[in-house]
């Protein structure tokens, strides 16, 4: 086989020439954007479209995807097509293995995306829609791409290390501790957050309640079928997953009418938390074919659907933002949501869908042992960022097309709104959002719940909002709660598929830790350790949630903002890491890159944590807080405003102080973080020519060939044609209609 | 201008690569991937029938959960 037209493939492809057309369709982009970014912004007290949320998103993602992105490529990270990525250098066939760039970008979006997108930016809505908006597209322009599209870059040239060793490695011992530290802290304080929002959604709902349960048998099922029946038809064993999924809605509505079977399916907050807690065990010691293999194909399926069909049925429905720009909470920091003013809490609260990072441990897990082309990272871990980012703003879409009445109805701790719809509306109506009983009461009525008081975490609210979203376009008021279900559901699953499988992430970090100590603890067959090892993960986040669901100020008021300052500790790591390998490779006059989201990052984090920390208002500061509740049950008091007792106010103490002390934790290891790098950095910067040497793979010659973009341009679809009727390899391994899909049509 | 039957042509061979691109994206492809480089690598040797492969290939996620996002 005769390769010779590729060996003619450049390191990166000719920049593309202006052409009157070019230019006419990106002025017209820009003037979109324009046009669109300035209704929302400029646009006094009227209700807006949020029609005009899409289009400034989607124009500005465009232009940043166009000129920030392709300027990164190029001029910082210098990707070059003809260095053979570890996919095609190690081919295994399995994990690593030259995957078509279509395929990789949805994979990993499936992997990035989760539940995260959807629940911050409904939290931060009580600020209004405009800071939430700001920061989701801005963040991920300069910030939360740029770090996943960095971290995959520096990964692939690194044969796919972790973010862990390349801490290690890249910075030092003591960086690369603070990082394993800040992921283990993280996946604890995240699983606990998540499982909190299952908890909340579910309480008093036996509909919810039956059709996530009803997940469970559905999966089970789907193990077994793909073990023992058809094993790998994947495609038709998800088609059925699906259909029973939906008819696990359905009968839902069936069970919540039910006499009996509605007494069984009600549980309460804490019946759902034991609940959880099982569950988390007995899955993660579980085979990962009878439960965890189906829930993921299933979750992926959902994600992939729901994401689409929410896109579709906003711009069908377009319907109109009902929260005004800003809420006065955006200011004086006292919003009943969460605690604290715009800024940092907005930053803090909206991690996933701006800067996420937990992102850069896929950027650098899976995807970088995929990857075909290095000149693919921008559209793999650029491109898929942008689309979470997307999915961000529909959830900030769904939040804010509420009445903000019932949005804070929802959103506030039960013990702020008191027994009752009546209370509740006077409560909220004094915040200066007018809401009348009836009309919770209409609400709830609507999908069919008892009550939409106090459903905290944000899952309940975007499910209402894309109730009403999608029943504009399918089926009108009558099938609201069904739609209210659906959206709770698949939340909820892809919750339990990451509890699931952050518990076994968890758990093998913990082995491989304790293996150190005692070494049958490293084998991961080993069932005792195992278990072990499961039961003390489970019993960690398992504290924060049952804590959380117990806190009588409201756990998600209370661990919402640790569970976004661990997320920025992590994307402190990786921004730091990226920083340090582009100084140590003597890129130091681009290193603002990510030197710029890293100090955003870093000033928000410390600040955030500062205030959690130090901060005189109880309100904010979790040791004011503490000071609070301690002193006025050392002066024998009962009550500390609206939480009454003894024992609620000792909780209060006991949450407050673990609370403060993480906070204080990670603001400590972000330092030395920063501290440790700074360093390196110096050290690189005083270097003779001013490079360190780093741990990049030696470069080898790509032999094999692919578009990098979404789709192929035209010179690439003539050299892939060129390139097979010399007979040369196709350019992706065992993918037909893979890299050069155009190859093949003859 | 395409004829109408290039058009059809082309629809029919778009929705084939969508369809593989889908399974792809779930994971349907793995035991295309392992036999076409099993038989580059290894040639002549028999590979392993289509349930044992799907058997191991599950299985390796008992030992390597790999990382999932919030």
């Amino acid at each position: 086989m005769s390769s010779v037209p590729i060996s003619r493939q450049a390191a990166q492809p000719p920049k593309p020439k202006w052409t009157p057309r070019s230019i006419a369709v990106w002025i017209a982009v820009a003037l979109v954007g324009a046009l669109a970014w300035s209704v929302i912004a400029l646009n006094r007290g009227e209700e807006i479209s949020a029609a005009w949320l899409i289009f400034a998103a989607l124009s500005s993602y465009a232009i940043g995807y166009r000129f920030y992105a392709r300027f990164i490529q190029y001029k910082v990270l210098m990707t070059d097509n003809t260095r053979a990525t570890p996919a095609e250098r190690l081919n295994n066939g399995a994990d690593y293995h030259p995957t078509d760039r279509r395929v990789l970008f949805g994979h990993h979006f499936a992997a990035i995306a989760g539940a995260g997108p959807l629940v911050g930016p409904v939290l931060a809505a009580q600020m209004g829609y405009l800071p939430g908006t700001i920061w989701i597209i801005l963040g991920v322009i300069f910030a939360g791409a740029v770090q996943d599209m960095v971290v995959l870059f520096f990964s692939t040239r690194r044969n796919g290390r972790s973010l862990g060793q390349m801490a290690r490695e890249e910075i030092g011992p003591v960086g690369g501790i603070a990082a394993l530290i800040a992921v283990m802290a993280i996946m604890i304080i995240l699983l606990a957050v998540l499982a909190m929002v299952v908890v909340n959604a579910l309480a008093d709902s036996p509909w919810g309640s039956f059709s996530l349960i009803m997940t469970i048998p559905i999966a089970l099922f789907m193990g077994v079928y793909l073990r023992y029946l058809r094993p790998g038809k994947v495609m038709e064993t998800s088609a059925i997953g699906v259909v029973l999924l939906l008819l696990a809605i359905v009968g839902g509505g069936w069970v919540a009418e039910h006499a009996v079977l509605r007494e069984v399916f009600l549980f309460t907050p804490n019946e759902l938390t034991f609940g959880l807690i099982v569950y988390g065990f007995v899955a993660s010691v579980l085979p990962v074919w009878l439960l965890l293999a189906p829930r993921d194909y299933l979750s992926t399926f959902m994600k992939v659907g729901v994401v689409v069909l929410l896109a579709v049925s906003i711009i069908v429905a377009m319907p109109k933002l009902q929260l005004p720009q800003f809420t006065e909470f955006a200011f004086n920091g006292q919003g009943p949501v969460f605690a604290g003013s715009l800024f940092p809490f907005v930053f803090i609260t909206i991690a996933c869908g701006a800067l996420s990072g937990f992102h850069s441990l896929i950027s650098s897990g899976t995807t970088p042992k995929l990857i075909e082309k290095e000149g693919q990272v921008r559209m793999i871990g650029y491109g898929s960022m942008l689309t979470e980012s997307f999915v961000a703003i529909m959830a900030l879409i769904a939040a804010c097309i509420i009445d903000p009445g019932v949005y804070f109805a929802m959103n506030m701790p039960a013990t702020a709104l008191g027994e009752g719809v009546e209370s509740a509306a006077q409560v909220v109506s004094q915040l200066g959002f007018t809401i009348d009983a009836a009309t919770l009461q209409h609400t709830a009525d609507l999908i069919e719940e008892d009550s939409i008081l106090a459903r905290t975490g944000g899952a309940p609210t975007f499910a209402l909002g894309a109730a009403y979203i999608f029943s504009e376009v399918f089926g009108g008021d009558a099938m609201m709660a069904f739609w209210y279900h659906f959206a709770v559901m698949f939340e909820a699953l892809f919750i339990l598929t990451t509890v699931d499988a952050g518990t076994r992430v968890g758990r093998f970090m913990l082995q491989d830790t304790l293996g150190n100590v005692y070494k049958p603890m490293r084998d991961p067959s080993w069932k005792p350790g195992a278990w072990f090892c499961s039961a003390v993960i489970v019993a960690a986040w398992g504290y924060f949630l049952w804590a959380g669901v117990n806190d009588p100020l409201g756990g998600i008021n209370q661990l919402f903002p640790l569970f976004g300052i661990a997320n920025q500790l992590l994307a402190a790591v990786a921004l730091a890491v990226c920083t340090t390998l582009l100084i140590k490779s003597g890129r130091a006059k681009y290193a603002w890159v990510t030197l710029v989201p890293l100090a955003w990052d870093a000033i928000v984090t410390l600040t955030a944590s500062y205030q959690k920390v130090f901060s005189a208002d109880p309100k904010i500061g979790f040791f004011a807080q503490r000071q609070q509740f301690s002193d006025a049950l050392a002066n024998g008091e009962t009550s500390v405003g609206a939480i009454q007792g003894e024992s609620a106010m000792r909780q209060v103490v006991v949450n407050t102080t673990v609370d403060g002390i993480l906070s204080a934790l990670f603001a400590l290891l972000i330092v030395i973080i920063l501290v440790d790098s700074v360093r390196v950095w110096i050290k690189a910067l005083r270097a003779p020519d001013g490079t360190l040497p780093t741990t990049e793979t030696p470069y080898e010659r790509s032999k094999i060939w692919a578009p990098s973009g979404l789709v192929a341009t035209k010179e690439e679809k003539a050299f892939a044609e060129e390139i097979a009727a010399a007979g040369g390899p196709p350019g992706t391994d065992g993918d037909t209609g893979g890299g050069s899909p155009d190859a093949k049509k003859e | 201008m395409p004829t109408r039957s290039e058009f059809g042509a082309n629809l029919a061979r778009g929705l084939r690569e969508a369809w593989q691109i889908a399974r792809g994206v779930v994971g349907a492809r793995a035991y295309e991937i392992y036999l076409e480089h099993h038989s580059r690598v290894h040639p002549g040797e028999e590979p392993m029938t289509e349930r044992v492969f799907w058997r191991h290939h599950t299985d390796k996620g008992d030992t390597n959960p790999g990382a999932r996002c919030c």
